[in-house]
């Protein structure tokens, strides 16, 4: 008797982890198309981004709402980081201390050339 | 009779008996002889039978290598994208599906119709179509036709960098530019799965399931900056509408890396309806056009003579006159170049000239005297070594070779060849060459494509050939002769706000079917800078500027000036002057 019922627990037992592992089969399954339909996406999105960023997009738009490329540029040569070029304006015009130039404004110092 | 009645009962009985036995016997035999054919005589067959209802095999087609510029923004990837196909034995009203397929994916009814009615099994009304057409169609539910997911290709940059990066056809194959140049790359390996599945078509979990996974192409890094792609066909679109050309093209060069930094030109390519603005077919002048480069050429004339050292940049070349005559009588019956009759194309008196001056005032007579000091083999050699008549191998299909006239009996051939004519160039050679004289007198095989990356990650870096042309000194002083062009010649309109910069103007008669010189002419200019520690080169062809606008300084020239300084600021080069 007690064969009988170590069996049929053992058979039912077989019979879950079979349904759950079916189950569970199932699942990942579900979200493998998830992930893929995701990465779809995703990639769509990519796209729409680089269509946006594309300076086919935003060069005609920029020049739309009024902003021109600069008709001169003036580099200035920070004193101490590189070395001035004939006719380019020395740091001395800021009158600021080159280590307090770099570190006061990152923006700054990041369009210095050179840098 | 008891006796012979029960015997005939137990006889009656026993037969009934034996026949059952015989009949179960009997229908044992044949269970089993039908259980030895299905599972011995005809097993592998019928076994092949039951995985073929439900073990399916598909392809993985491999994803496509997506193409970057320089600073990883996306010239070309693939997305996945729906078609529209159709069963035509299960539609039912042809003409309305074609009409309802036709008005949703806007394109005529009547091939469409045509195709339904082709008597093929299977056929596509509609190919890659844009987001959310596909399922329109389906919501109508017309009988026979269906959608399938297939991987299209998308330029995001559109016309803008098109010449260079190509495009592939409607089943993803490369067909032009990069796209067709790196096709073995890009396209990757397929893979296949096999899996088994319901009697509704479902993959069973758990069932059995072999993959072989597709290997994705390599990514292609290319050398391209995407904003000065854009900035240096624009400026060019301008060029065409001032001087009414028919073409312009521009190549932007990194002097010591070879790498092309912008290759641009106009009438723009679209990608999407693989037809320039002029409704011709893929084209990219930069590589394919073969042109003569006139004046430009005179630097290589030059330079083989300083580095051979039989001039100096102040060598005075004595008695220059405004015409020179190589076959007796030739300036005689008109001013045919080609014949040996050659001039400067402004009128001056008999003078001597500085090499440097000849350069600077670009005078025809001036380098074909400086040419005549060169052995024909020499100019050959030097030809030869800045890459003129010989591919440069850059990595895109269709280059053409070019080449010169080397014909010993061709007796104004080195006259010509001295100042740009019987030669035929691409740009793309024109830049070359000149980047070796920004490059210490090194030639650098121009290439476009950096780095190839595979799916895990690793780079493969590609190294351009390289050459040696000159001597230093020689493209030292050849630099200076170029900085005087610009600074005191005939490109006053090259110079660029803040950097100096070197260059050659050139003017070429373009020649007509018949072989005769006409008005119409080929501007040019190549110029480098900044021209003490030249960074980048920048090569302008324009072809047919029309009126005053026809000539290298007054048609090529401003397009270099604002490329280059496009160049110089985004690749981040320090002012110089």
């Amino acid at each position: 008797m007690a064969l009988v019922i170590v069996l049929a627990v053992a058979m039912f037992g077989l019979a879950f982890s079979r349904t759950a592992l079916d189950r569970s089969a199932l699942e990942l399954s579900r979200f493998e198309s998830a992930i893929a339909e995701a990465g779809v996406v995703n990639e769509q999105l990519e796209l729409e981004v680089a269509r946006k960023e594309s300076p086919v997009r935003v060069a005609p738009l920029a020049k739309g709402l009024g902003l021109v490329i600069p008709d001169e540029r003036r580099p200035i040569a920070v004193e101490g980081v590189v070395e001035a070029p004939r006719g380019v304006e020395r740091a001395s015009t800021f009158d600021i201390p080159v280590e307090d130039a770099t570190t006061a404004d990152p923006q700054l110092a990041a369009s210095q050339p050179g840098d | 009779m008891p006796g012979r009645s029960a015997g005939r009962r137990v006889n009656s009985a026993t037969v009934r008996m034996v026949s059952l036995i015989l009949v179960f016997a009997l229908g044992w035999v044949g269970l089993g002889y039908r259980l030895f054919q299905v599972q011995v005589a005809r097993a592998d067959e019928l076994r092949e039978l039951g995985e073929q209802q439900r073990m399916v095999e598909r392809t993985l087609p491999p994803q496509r290598g997506t193409i970057f510029d320089r600073n990883g923004d996306l010239l070309a990837t693939t997305v996945d994208a729906q078609s529209i196909y159709a069963v035509p034995h299960e539609v039912k009203d042809p003409v309305l599906t074609a009409q309802q397929v036709g008005i949703i994916t806007a394109e005529p009814w009547e091939p469409i119709l045509e195709r339904l009615q082709n008597g093929e099994n299977f056929v596509y009304l509609a190919r890659q179509v844009k987001p959310g057409v596909a399922s329109q169609v389906m919501d109508i539910g017309l009988p026979g036709v269906f959608t399938e997911t297939e991987a299209s290709r998308e330029y995001p940059a559109g016309g803008s960098v098109a010449q260079v990066v190509g495009f592939v056809d409607i089943d993803g194959i490369g067909a032009e530019g990069l796209e067709f140049a790196y096709d073995d790359a890009l396209k990757g390996t397929p893979g296949s799965i096999l899996y088994e599945r319901d009697r509704l078509g479902n993959p069973i979990p758990q069932g059995r399931r072999e993959e072989i996974p597709a290997i994705p192409g390599l990514d292609l890094v290319t050398s391209i900056d995407l904003p000065l792609q854009y900035s240096a066909q624009e400026s060019c679109r301008r060029a065409r509408e001032r001087t009414d050309a028919n073409g312009c093209w521009v190549v932007v060069l990194d002097v010591s890396t070879g790498e092309i930094l912008a290759m641009a030109g106009t009438p723009a390519f679209n990608p999407e309806t693989r037809l320039d603005e002029n409704g011709n077919g893929f084209s990219n002048f930069v590589v394919r056009g073969q042109y003569e480069p006139g004046s430009i050429q005179k630097m290589i004339t030059v330079s083989a003579a300083l580095d051979k050292g039989l001039v100096g940049p102040d060598t005075i070349i004595p008695g220059v006159a405004a015409r020179i005559e190589i076959n007796p009588g030739a300036c005689a019956s008109g001013t045919d170049d080609i014949y040996g009759c050659y001039s400067d194309a402004t009128s001056h008196p008999t003078e001597d000239m500085a090499v440097r001056e000849v350069i600077a005032r670009s005078s025809n007579v001036g380098t074909i005297m400086i040419g005549r000091k060169l052995e024909p083999e020499t100019l050959y050699h030097y030809l030869d070594a800045f890459g003129i008549g010989t591919e440069t191998g850059i990595d895109l299909s269709g280059e053409a070779v070019g080449g010169y006239n080397d014909n010993a009996a061709c007796r104004v051939c080195i006259a010509s060849m001295s100042i740009g004519y019987t030669v035929a160039a691409t740009p793309l050679q024109m830049a070359a060459a000149y980047a070796v004289i920004g490059d210490d007198g090194v030639w650098t095989q121009p290439h476009i494509v950096t780095d190839k990356v595979d799916a895990d990650g690793s780079i493969v870096e590609v190294e351009p050939e390289t050459h040696k042309v000159v001597t230093p000194e020689t493209a030292q002083t050849v630099r200076e002769l170029l900085a005087g062009v610009v600074e005191s010649g005939t490109a006053s309109a090259a110079q660029v706000n803040g950097y100096r910069v070197g260059g050659k103007t050139g003017t070429a008669n373009k020649i007509d079917d018949s072989g005769s010189y006409t008005n119409e002419t080929i501007a040019s200019f190549v110029g480098l800078a900044p021209i003490d520690d030249p960074q980048i080169v920048v090569g302008v062809v324009v072809d047919e500027p029309k009126g005053a606008a026809r000539f290298g300084g007054t048609a090529a020239a401003p397009v270099f000036s604002e490329v280059m300084e496009q160049a110089l600021h985004r690749m981040g080069v320090t002012p110089d002057a």
